[in-house]
């Protein structure tokens, strides 16, 4: 027990992380109604900055740490002025996209300046590496004492702040009521720029105080958002003492779990110490608390909060359909071999992005574990194949399957769930999935990857090495591209289908009102979980095209970040339609485009992370319902100026009506 | 072409049946490595400390002339003095490497673009032809996985590429190799295999064992440390779990007792992991750190628990930024299948990868040389050098180069001094040894080690 104790107060270096960014986290959101994804990428900048001036540089200690800090006040200015504001009245998704799209420009950034290579960040606090306080014989070091105690005191500040000072009452007053707070004259948008100011000072303060216990790398800190959401979670994004408490507990018990692996009772895999048991306990933290207490987020009386963008009926899917696949084939047949490759990723990228289309577009669910999803169906096929020997169409289906299975266990939580308490909840299981799912060497990953053999079907092959007459042998074949164009064309008309059916009618009326639904005879449940099947389902079909592909599925293929990214890249292209799909697809990184946009400008993949940022933040402040519908507008206002089309239904009128009906 | 392509078919489909062979024999490896190291290690040194160089010295290889490493390089590859001739056409080098991105390792590419210029304008080329590294923008496999497939295709469809080198790191390190490695198309070369099952494939070449070598540290810490239990800081990472298991099976059988913690290595703090481990309790560490960083926080946690037992580490902690941040680099034994930069080298071959490395790479070499294996991946290119200066160039196909690769049987430039290509079990591991040396602060090191071999799966 006493080893226990020990080993949780060791803990007391990250658990502080946690807890500090929780307390950023519920400032930002109290204001502004925004869950800041990048906070942890934000104590990374500030942190970079101090490194920068004090060891590259020379400067002193105070003169960097107050550097770091002006830094990030400007930052916070900035980040306020061109997107916090600027999406007030802005549905959650947007919001949560926008902080992400500022979190992988803070990243690329960060490669960019500084290289790949983890620095060693100095000490704010230079207590000594050997200063500590023994604790059952233990040395305990006390700068990670003292950091906690200036966390401690912070989060009392700013509670006691909040709960008495003319500025914390207004925030209160505008997160309540915004329209009524600005009628009583409450200065909302000043509210909202001091607090997105004090949240990334608050990151950024604690970044530099905890970066010389951590490692000083793009990645390391950013990664402690998901902690920290489950700690404001528990806080309801309300209380910071709550928020900062029970972010000192999750990296406390996370420690102390660290150290319980070493017991010989202790669950392991192949004799080795199980991994992802902290980020197990994160997400069981987060679903926990929220099956116990049942409730969503503060609703904030925004002014005006718009919903998820219209979700256009298809039309002339027959047409379309033939169109765009027929383009494919062309493409299959006539681009260079890396086109192929491009536009194969770029399949398997549009299908996921349907399955997100169905899962948010057309129910309102936000879910961010569907390349989670197509992991599950990955691994799977892996397995079935190598190990369990099932061969190709079998090993498929049956991985598509587990998919579905672990969607609809996924689903149990939405049913109380919705909107960013979805989204936390999801995360963290995508994050769950990934350290102890798909890191576990017996479910997951082997080695370095788990190799695929490539598929064959009556002794045809269809791998990337298939013949195909014609074929310049140049890798890879125009079969499996051919397979997945087939693939891609199937899901897109089973959306479309679905979105026109009498039961797209029902998932849109529980998207724009689970009450209302329910009133006109919708099983809510029922259309939720069915939709989340077949979400999974098409993220498992996007699973296996990917696992295919590569010829193997390795862990970080998964990796959360890139279903964020992914994410993101389907509110760009619209992610209540099928065309958005497309356009997300091949914007993909590693896409059509990505291949196209590389090979013309060889600009590097770190200069295409940061471009992609800006332009997702862009697109989000400047066109929150997508390119596609955009697009469309754009297409309509064009074609009634010059008359050519008369007034006959436009392509996205159902889709706007069903926009109008939301509002 | 049907036959080559019916033989890559039943490469890929017997592979998977190689892989669960090989993955059913992990658990025997290590502890059959045991037998073979137990008597004391093999290759050219032994496992006792080595008499020969125990004389502690600071860095006296970057002294060698430029005659002297000329010679030495040209008595290597088989080549002539002087510039390769630029208007006879040059002979490709595939390269692939994790240039961006978090796990980003760009020092590898400046070693092998150094190593290139070294031959081309020292060595003579290859029959007078210049190298040429071939790397299109999208051979970064820091950048993702779909990156690592069209890396490898690009690669295996350019037909200027005679072989493909490559540092398989990275997000898209899994799908280069399922693509690039035993291709039936180009001869693959590299430092250390990414997965088991690479060792088995065909047309492939790797130097070093990476994971492989670990028996090496379990028979240094049983022969040289006396050892009786060993505190293991692993990161969390799925290469290498795997090998864990095997490895505490094979330290066991040495009489070391393990106590294993693994850190999460995107963990903001280690030392909870590194306590979990009781490294005070114990006769040895041995550390795992995938990065300087991650080497300073294990550094920090040992000292701030107050650990005085000997530590094990690797060339992470021998990056100029651990020594800035801590004053002088860990006093600790490390171990690496390349020769060490500091310490002298009779074989000339270290200086003159100094003086190369100086002269081609100025900037970096001398923070690389110390932390990764800028030797092995500047030696790789000598060696292909060495073997494709043995093949007419027409001739240049994966048969005449598995011939010459089969042929030789070292010292390797950068790496052991036995190498022998298409043994059984392993064809395409040459080498899988380890050498030991311990710092003593202000520079000066000594080797405690010979050469000590590990046996390979299946052996």
């Amino acid at each position: 027990m006493n080893q226990v104790i020990v080993s949780a107060l060791l803990g007391l270096g990250s658990a502080t992380l946690f807890a500090g960014l929780a307390v950023a986290l519920v400032v930002q959101y109290r204001a502004t109604g925004m869950i800041n994804l990048s906070a942890g990428a934000i104590a990374t900048f500030a942190a970079y900055i101090f490194y920068w001036l004090k060891v590259e540089h020379a400067w002193g200690t105070a003169p960097a740490f107050a550097a770091g800090l002006l830094g990030c006040v400007l930052l916070g200015v900035l980040f306020e002025l061109a997107v916090v504001r600027r999406l007030r009245g802005a549905p959650p998704l947007a919001k949560l996209v926008a902080s992400l799209g500022l979190l992988l420009l803070l990243q690329a950034l960060f490669l960019l300046a500084f290289g790949t290579t983890a620095k060693t960040a100095p000490a704010l606090l230079d207590t000594g590496l050997t200063s500590a306080v023994r604790v059952f014989g233990t040395p305990i070091p006390t700068d990670r004492l003292y950091v906690t105690g200036i966390l401690v005191v912070v989060t009392g500040i700013v509670a006691l702040g909040y709960r008495y000072s003319r500025m914390g009452l207004s925030t209160t007053a505008v997160a309540e009521n915004e329209g009524g707070a600005i009628l009583f004259g409450i200065p909302a948008q000043r509210i909202s720029l001091y607090s997105t100011v004090l949240a990334t000072v608050l990151a950024g303060g604690l970044g530099m105080l905890i970066a010389s216990q951590s490692q000083l790398d793009p990645t390391t800190m950013s990664l402690a958002i998901v902690p920290a959401l489950a700690a404001a979670l528990l806080g309801g994004f309300t209380s910071f003492i709550v928020s900062a408490a029970a972010g000192l507990a999750i990296g406390i018990v996370q420690a102390a779990l660290v150290f319980l692996q070493t017991k010989p009772w202790f669950p392991t895999v192949q004799s080795t110490p199980l991994p992802g048991v902290a980020q197990l306990f994160t997400f069981v933290v987060v679903v926990g608390a929220l099956w116990l207490r049942g409730a969503k987020l503060p609703v904030r009386g925004t002014t005006r909060e718009r919903r998820l963008p219209p979700a256009p009926e298809p039309r002339r899917i027959a047409t379309s359909t033939v169109a765009l696949t027929g383009a494919c084939v062309v493409l299959v047949l006539l681009v260079p071999a890396a086109f192929r490759q491009g536009l194969m990723n770029s399949l398997a990228g549009i299908v996921i992005c349907l399955s997100l289309v169905v899962i948010i577009g057309y129910v309102g669910q936000i879910s961010l574990m569907n390349l989670a999803l197509a992991g599950v169906a990955a691994f799977a096929v892996q397995k079935l194949t190598v190990t369990a020997g099932l061969g190709f169409p079998l090993a498929p289906i049956l991985a598509v399957a587990v998919a579905i299975l672990f969607g609809l266990v996924a689903a149990v939580p939405s049913l109380r769930l919705r909107g960013v308490t979805l989204a936390i909840a999801t995360l963290a299981a995508a994050v769950a999935f990934q350290e102890f799912v798909f890191k576990n060497s017996t479910f997951g990953q082997e080695g370095g990857g788990s190799f695929l053999p490539a598929p064959s079907l009556f002794g045809l092959r269809l791998g990337p090495e298939a013949d195909f007459p014609g074929w310049d042998g140049k890798l890879p074949s125009p079969v499996p591209v051919l397979a997945c164009v087939l693939a891609a064309a199937v899901i897109a008309v089973v959306v479309a289908t679905l979105r026109r059916s009498t039961f797209g009618q029902h998932l849109m009326a529980v998207r724009a009102n689970e009450g209302a639904a329910a009133a006109v005879g919708v099983n809510v449940r029922n259309a939720k979980l069915i939709a989340f099947a077949i979400s999974a389902g098409m993220a498992g079909v996007a699973g296996v095209m990917t696992a295919y592909s590569f010829g193997g599925v390795a862990a970080s293929e998964f990796d959360v970040w890139i279903g964020l990214s992914l994410i993101a890249f389907a509110y760009i292209g619209g992610v209540t339609t099928i065309s958005g799909a497309i356009i997300a697809g091949l914007a993909f990184p590693g896409g059509l485009g990505g291949v196209a946009l590389q090979s013309w400008t060889g600009l590097s993949a770190d200069w295409l992370s940061l471009a992609g940022g800006a332009a997702l933040l862009a697109t989000v402040v400047v066109r929150p319902e997508g390119l596609a519908l955009a697009h469309a507008e754009q297409l309509r206002s064009l074609g009634s100026r010059i008359g050519r089309f008369r007034q006959r239904a436009p392509a996205g009128r159902g889709g706007d009506k069903a926009g109008v009906l939301e509002e | 072409m049907a036959r080559e392509s019916n033989s890559i078919r039943a490469a890929h489909t017997t592979r998977g049946r190689r892989r669960r062979l090989v993955l059913a024999l992990g658990a025997l490896l290590l502890s059959i490595a045991a037998a073979g190291c137990g008597s004391g290690g093999s290759g050219s040194g032994s496992t006792q400390e080595s008499t020969a160089s125990a004389a502690a010295s600071a860095a006296p290889n970057t002294d060698q002339s430029a005659e002297r490493s000329i010679q030495v390089g040209v008595e290597y590859t088989g080549g002539k003095k002087g510039k390769a001739d630029s208007d006879l056409p040059p002979l490709g080098i595939g390269w692939a490497n994790a240039n961006g991105g978090a796990l980003g390792q760009p020092w590898a590419t400046r070693s092998v673009e150094a190593a290139i210029e070294f031959v081309n304008n020292e060595l003579g080329g290859v029959h007078g032809r210049p190298l040429e590294l071939i790397q299109g923008s999208e051979c970064d496999l820091g950048a993702s996985a779909q990156q690592g497939t069209l890396c490898a295709q690009a690669l295996l469809n350019n037909p200027d590429v005679k072989v493909i080198l490559a540092q398989s790191v990275g997000p898209g390190a899994q799908s280069f190799n399922s693509t690039a490695v035993g291709n039936g198309r180009v001869p693959f070369v590299s430092a250390v295999p990414l997965d088991p099952s690479d060792i088995t494939a065909k047309n492939t070449y790797f130097m070093a064992g990476g994971p492989l070598g670990l028996p090496a540290l379990a028979t240094f810490q049983a022969s040289n440390l006396k050892a009786k239990t060993s505190a293991q800081i692993w990161p969390d990472d799925p290469s290498l779990s795997g090998f864990l298991k095997g490895y505490k099976t094979l330290l066991k059988s040495k009489g070391i007792e393990p106590s294993v913690a693994l850190f999460p290595p995107g963990a903001p703090d280690v030392t909870s992991a590194v306590a979990a481990a009781q490294p005070g309790s114990q006769d040895a560490v041995q550390t795992m750190p995938f990065s300087p960083s991650q080497c300073t926080a294990i550094y920090k946690a040992l000292t701030s628990l107050q650990v005085s037992t000997p530590v094990l580490g690797t060339g992470q902690c021998l990056d100029p930024s651990v020594k800035k941040q801590l004053g002088d680099f860990p006093k600790w034994l490390y171990f690496s299948p390349e020769p060490n930069p500091n310490i002298e080298d009779p074989s000339g071959r270290v200086g003159a990868t100094v003086w190369a490395l100086k002269k081609y790479d100025a900037d970096h070499w001398e923070a690389d040389i110390q932390s990764s294996q800028d030797q092995a991946y500047f030696g790789l290119v000598l060696t292909i050098a060495k073997w494709l200066n043995q093949i007419v160039p027409k001739d240049i196909d994966l048969k005449s180069f598995d011939a010459v690769a089969k042929a030789f049987h070292g010292p390797a430039w950068g790496g052991g001094a036995k190498v022998e290509f298409g043994k059984a079990p392993a064809p395409a591991l040459g080498s899988n040894s380890e050498r030991f040396s311990e710092y003593l602060g202000d520079g000066k090191w000594k080797y405690r080690s010979g050469w000590i071999a590990a046996a390979v799966p299946g052996a």
